[in-house]
């Protein structure tokens, strides 16, 4: 019965939040709330091409994100720095619209989910990089499968 | 431009994730009903005892995380709703779910980005159990 009751929560937030992301989509508004998370990129010290997974990967979602590193990774534009601070960056913390406020529906708090996933993410890609910098990145150099 | 269109994409993109949402949480919530019945999940709550409670947690949270981890958050939800939980503890499930969930489906899309999947994944664990350590001792 429990989780019949909440499925109702659960839709009262999906349906809007539905139309809502599909609005700032078609409005442009996505657009420029994507632009403001560009200083993420400066912070983790990735270069400009890594910018765009990562703003996808960190909104929309980790499967779009890693699309673009998968297509970009292939013509070369990613460095293995790169593509290790953009993998590790999202694998912690995606979809932070969708994933959010899901949670907080069920009555996670918001501030908690938010914040924690975020600061995570940031400190464990650059403990990531600094310590590719410094080994051997050979080790972790796989190849690039193709899709 | 926002037009017909866009409305009724997000309309029908909402009623597919609550669906999906559904399609999960309705059979979890049953077969989780089945479990407490027959005193399965109390079985697997005293095991776990010790170890969810450094998370502050009761036994039967390793549940929500395990499922969690191995499938993915809607599956995960399904657990928390069958649970008694208190506001703090929810928070923690959640946010150690949102940093961890579904390792399989989303390793395999790591491995695509020419990046090594497995210690990624370990990684992700020891992110989300050390952010369950810390929220329960800063909530």
């Amino acid at each position: 019965m429990s989780g019949l009751l909440g499925l109702k929560d659960i839709i009262i937030i999906v349906l809007p939040l539905m139309v809502l992301i599909e609005v700032a989509k078609d409005s442009g508004i996505m657009a420029r709330i994507t632009g403001r998370f560009h200083p993420v990129a400066d912070l983790l010290d990735v270069s400009k091409e890594a910018v765009l997974p990562l703003v996808v990967g960190l909104t929309i979602g980790f499967s779009y994100g890693s699309g673009i590193i998968i297509s970009s990774a292939k013509d070369g534009s990613l460095s293995l720095k790169d593509r290790y601070a953009v993998a590790v960056f999202l694998s912690i913390c995606h979809s932070v619209f969708e994933d959010t406020l899901i949670l907080a529906a069920i009555g996670a708090s918001l501030f908690w989910l938010l914040s924690s996933r975020f600061v995570l993410a940031i400190v464990t890609t650059l403990l990531t990089t600094r310590m590719l910098g410094r080994g051997r990145p050979a080790m972790l150099e796989t190849d690039i499968s193709p899709s | 431009m926002v037009t017909k269109a866009t409305w009724t994409r997000g309309f029908r993109n909402g009623l597919q994730t609550t669906w999906e949402l559904a399609k999960v949480i309705i059979p979890l919530t049953v077969l989780i009903a089945i479990f407490k019945e027959v005193g399965w999940l109390d079985l697997l709550a005293i095991r776990m005892e010790p170890l969810m409670a450094l998370l502050g947690l009761p036994g039967e949270a390793a549940l929500a995380i395990v499922v969690g981890y191995c499938i993915n958050i809607y599956s995960a939800i399904a657990v928390i709703l069958a649970i008694d939980l208190t506001a703090k503890q929810i928070t923690i499930i959640a946010v150690m779910i949102a940093i961890c969930h579904g390792i399989f489906v989303e390793s395999a899309i790591t491995r695509k980005t020419g990046v090594k999947a497995w210690p990624l994944a370990l990684m992700r664990i020891g992110v989300s159990l050390l952010a369950g350590l810390g929220l329960n001792w800063l909530y």
